[in-house]
């Protein structure tokens, strides 16, 4: 063992954190090496230092500045934090079920393919920067979304049944709660606390 | 998780806002020392600890009950306080460079039950001179040395309370420690060079 990770892994020894057989190496090397002798020595008299500073710290009762403060605040939801997502989902859900309520199931656009929706939505998407440029535009805009979006709603409701409609909605909402709530866990397990 | 911990913080989050006066109690004292260790100063330790029990109250909604509340109340304090010593640098740095070492003490008395009052003189000096040496450490690494040395967490809970790998928990406290070991060996606390 090189002094080097001799004296990184003594740390961990000191620490009760090495595993058995690299312990003994630890101890092994120490035996044998004078530099290292003098490093553990030193190394146990800051540990006993540490251990004359740890009596805690006294300080008054500070619950009931706490408390007053906490009575200023909101209570806390027991809901996601994150909710954008749960909110993007329910809109979601209730702007598709609302459009096929208004379209009704049965209607269909003559003339008007699900290709050409397709066409409508790469050529709005093309064209970000007049969106705030040109009303125009922005009502061209606005009508080929809600064409494509009814395009979308008659192509299914000519293949799919409404019982499968349904279905698929709260499947889709389903979907965006689920990522709501994925994403609350994960990123409080990852420790992002925002303060 | 303790049940009190997870029964108090159910009943926040039912709208009992005085559930939490019971986590106050229960945690005060811990973020406090530990807040006060980093600051070095009690005026400031006690503002910081009632910001970081009212963020902790804002965001209970967040907290994670596979986790222990002591450890989540503790990232909440390491943080809070790593940020405030951030911002605060140029007056921390100048504590560090110009006051008397001996003229600031830290907040914490030593309960020593031992009847020699000279090794109870010099325990409280070494103690003392600990105490300073951590807080002339960066935020991070002065961090991590009180979870180990003061909280005595393992690696494990340090990492989980700092969202940090293991690797960079041994790194920070090896480092930490070889600067506290330059430093006492330096005013001789420690015995002198090879």
């Amino acid at each position: 063992m090189k002094c080097r990770d001799f004296q990184f892994l003594l740390d961990e020894y000191l620490d009760g954190e090495l595993q058995d057989q690299l312990a003994d190496e630890v101890i092994l090397h120490k035996n044998e090496c004078r530099r290292c002798q003098i490093h553990y020595n030193r190394r146990i008299r800051l540990f006993q230092m540490m251990k004359t500073a740890r009596d805690p710290a006294r300080t008054s009762d500070l619950s009931f500045k706490i408390m007053r403060e906490v009575g200023k605040r909101q209570v806390p939801r027991a809901f996601p934090s994150h909710r954008i997502p749960v909110l993007a989902a329910v809109l979601v859900s209730l702007s598709v079920g609302a459009l096929i309520l208004f379209l009704g199931i049965g209607t269909i656009m003559d003339g008007f393919t699900f290709r050409d929706a397709v066409g409508t939505l790469v050529g709005i998407v093309g064209l970000p920067g007049e969106i705030q440029q040109n009303l125009d535009t922005l009502q061209r805009m606005a009508s080929g979304w809600i064409i494509a979006l009814k395009t979308l709603v008659i192509y299914l409701s000519s293949t799919v049944s409404p019982v499968s409609y349904i279905a698929l909605i709260v499947l889709i909402g389903g979907i965006l709660l689920g990522f709501g709530f994925w994403l609350n866990r994960h990123k409080t397990r990852k420790g992002y606390v925002s303060l | 998780m303790n049940t009190d911990d997870f029964d108090a913080v159910q009943q926040c989050l039912t709208g009992n806002s005085q559930a939490f006066q019971s986590l106050v109690e229960r945690y005060q004292r811990l973020v406090y020392d530990t807040v006060v260790r980093m600051v070095y100063d009690p005026e400031t330790a006690r503002d910081l600890t009632q910001e970081v029990f009212v963020n902790a109250y804002v965001k209970l909604h967040t907290f994670d009950a596979r986790y222990p509340f002591r450890i989540w109340i503790h990232r909440i304090a390491v943080n809070r306080t790593i940020d405030f010593l951030r911002r605060k640098k140029p007056e921390y740095l100048l504590v560090d460079q110009h006051s008397d070492p001996d003229s600031r003490s830290l907040p914490m008395q030593i309960a020593d039950s031992r009847p020699n009052p000279e090794a109870n003189l010099e325990s409280s000096e070494t103690a003392e001179r600990i105490k300073r040496a951590v807080y002339m450490l960066e935020p991070n690494l002065k961090a991590i040395i009180i979870l180990r040395h003061f909280r005595e967490m393992n690696y494990d809970q340090i990492a989980e309370t700092l969202g940090i790998p293991i690797g960079t928990v041994k790194n920070r406290l090896f480092r930490a420690r070889e600067k506290l070991q330059a430093v006492l060996v330096k005013d001789e606390w420690l015995e002198g060079a090879f």
